[in-house]
């Protein structure tokens, strides 16, 4: 019997304290500078070896010609899982983690077809609240 | 009296409180308090966005929207009229015992010299409802829901008579005016705590609220007996629990809680109104609190400890009848 009064008065105490959950989208969580979230490429340094398509666990990562005569690699992000394994193997560190998860494609086509994102399409909206 | 009610008692009664517009104010306040007080519970905010001034409150009726205009799907392996058809008559007979409850002095549909055990036994009959709405369904899970639903009923319907009983054995009347002048000194809570226990518990188990949420156990039998429901008749098979749970606080709150004492008129249907708070706010917030018992752990309770409380609620109230 004690028993139940104790959950219950737990469970009235929590009633009345802060929920740790946000209002999205009026608040954000702001995650810090090394949140692993979407991935961009910086071309001036990709040497299209393929090592990130090779080591993709998802196969999200497909190379395609791009109008310079170069390979590229573009994610599909249907597939992707955000691992970061393609940053972590790329060489010349062109492949990077942005620190932003919240992105919406307004185009099915944009979001499935394995085309890069371009790095200003993926500037973070600012936090407003930290993280607990 | 004749100046503050326009219509006449029963009138107010059948279409203010506690009848229609009860009913259906109860399921989406109910809905709307159940999802926040255990978001609360849980550190969430709960339905926010539909209606954001008044904290979410649409919510429940944006649902309510969403659920009519989505497809009404009726099996062909079943008897449909009767598919159709039972919801909206398990909806509706869950109601029925507001028709013999009192929410304040002469705000009554049908005054009886027996009214709240009437009430009790209307209670009791409707359960029979829920196992032909799941027979009708004609599938595996509502058959499980069925059976859960059956021994349940089983396991709290006796304890649930024997603490009315013991009510009205110490009233020495069974008339919703009668029981709440008899509480004028002392509230029944106080005169017989044994028989609010066990209708508290067995309350929680008559709607099938979440220590005892078996028959509509989510990972186990999908809805059980509401499964097969969507669109409209949705609503009238999953409303008819809240109803179950408006009309058991009702019952509580003038059987235990005084009724509408200390006052009268108008301020006593709001003072009702509050009392019944004491019995829907802990089986809103009990969601939060307990896990699911087993049906075996559930039938150990309703025909263990519960039977023998309600004995004991039942002696202490021949008791007490013989003191006084």
């Amino acid at each position: 019997m004690i028993t139940h009064v104790k959950l219950f008065a737990t469970a009235v105490k929590q009633i009345f304290q802060r929920p740790l959950t946000v209002r999205w989208p009026e608040e954000r969580r702001d995650y810090g500078d090394r949140f692993r979230g979407f991935i961009v490429n910086d071309r001036s340094k990709c040497v299209s070896c393929q090592l990130c398509e090779a080591v993709c666990p998802a196969k999200a990562i497909k190379f395609h010609l791009e109008a310079d005569g170069r390979r590229y690699p573009g994610i599909d992000w249907g597939r992707c899982i955000l691992c970061g394994y393609c940053v972590d193997a790329c060489p010349t560190g062109s492949l990077r983690h942005v620190n932003n998860g919240e992105i919406v494609w307004t185009d099915l086509n944009v979001y499935k077809k394995p085309l890069e994102m371009d790095p200003d399409d993926a500037v973070p909206l600012p936090g407003t609240k930290s993280l607990v | 009296m004749d100046l503050l009610f326009p219509l006449s008692g029963d009138l107010i009664a059948a279409l203010v409180f506690p009848g229609v517009l009860g009913i259906f104010g109860f399921l989406v306040v109910a809905i709307w308090l159940e999802r926040k007080l255990v978001a609360r519970v849980q550190w969430r905010f709960g339905p926010l966005y539909v209606s954001k001034p008044l904290g979410g409150l649409l919510q429940p009726v944006a649902d309510l929207f969403k659920l009519v205009f989505s497809e009404l799907v009726l099996p062909r392996h079943t008897n449909r009229l009767l598919f159709a058809a039972t919801p909206i008559l398990l909806f509706f007979a869950e109601g029925l015992p507001v028709v013999f409850i009192a929410a304040a002095p002469g705000v009554v549909m049908a005054p009886h010299p027996y009214g709240l055990a009437i009430a009790v036994v209307l209670v009791l009959l409707v359960a029979v409802l829920v196992v032909a709405m799941a027979w009708i369904e004609a599938d595996k899970f509502t058959y499980i829901g069925a059976m859960r639903e059956i021994l349940l009923t089983a396991a709290y319907e006796v304890p649930l008579l024997l603490a009315a009983l013991a009510m009205f054995l110490l009233y020495g009347t069974a008339d919703p005016h009668k029981v709440v002048e008899a509480q004028s000194g002392l509230w029944g809570v106080l005169l017989n705590p044994l028989a609010f226990v066990v209708y508290l518990v067995a309350l929680l188990m008559a709607t099938t609220r979440f220590p005892f949420e078996i028959p509509e156990a989510e990972p186990e039998v999908v809805l059980g007996p509401y499964t097969e429901y969507g669109s409209t008749l949705f609503i009238y098979a999953f409303g008819a629990n809240y109803v179950k749970l408006y009309v058991l606080s009702l019952l509580g709150a003038v059987l235990f809680l005084g009724g509408w004492l200390p006052a009268a008129g108008v301020l006593g249907v709001l003072i009702t109104l509050a009392k019944m708070g004491v019995f829907v706010l802990p089986a809103m917030l009990a969601r939060a609190i307990y896990p699911r018992y087993r049906i075996d752990q559930a039938l150990r309770i309703g025909w263990g400890q519960l039977l023998a409380l309600s004995a004991a609620a039942v002696l202490w109230s021949l008791l007490a009848a013989w003191i006084w």
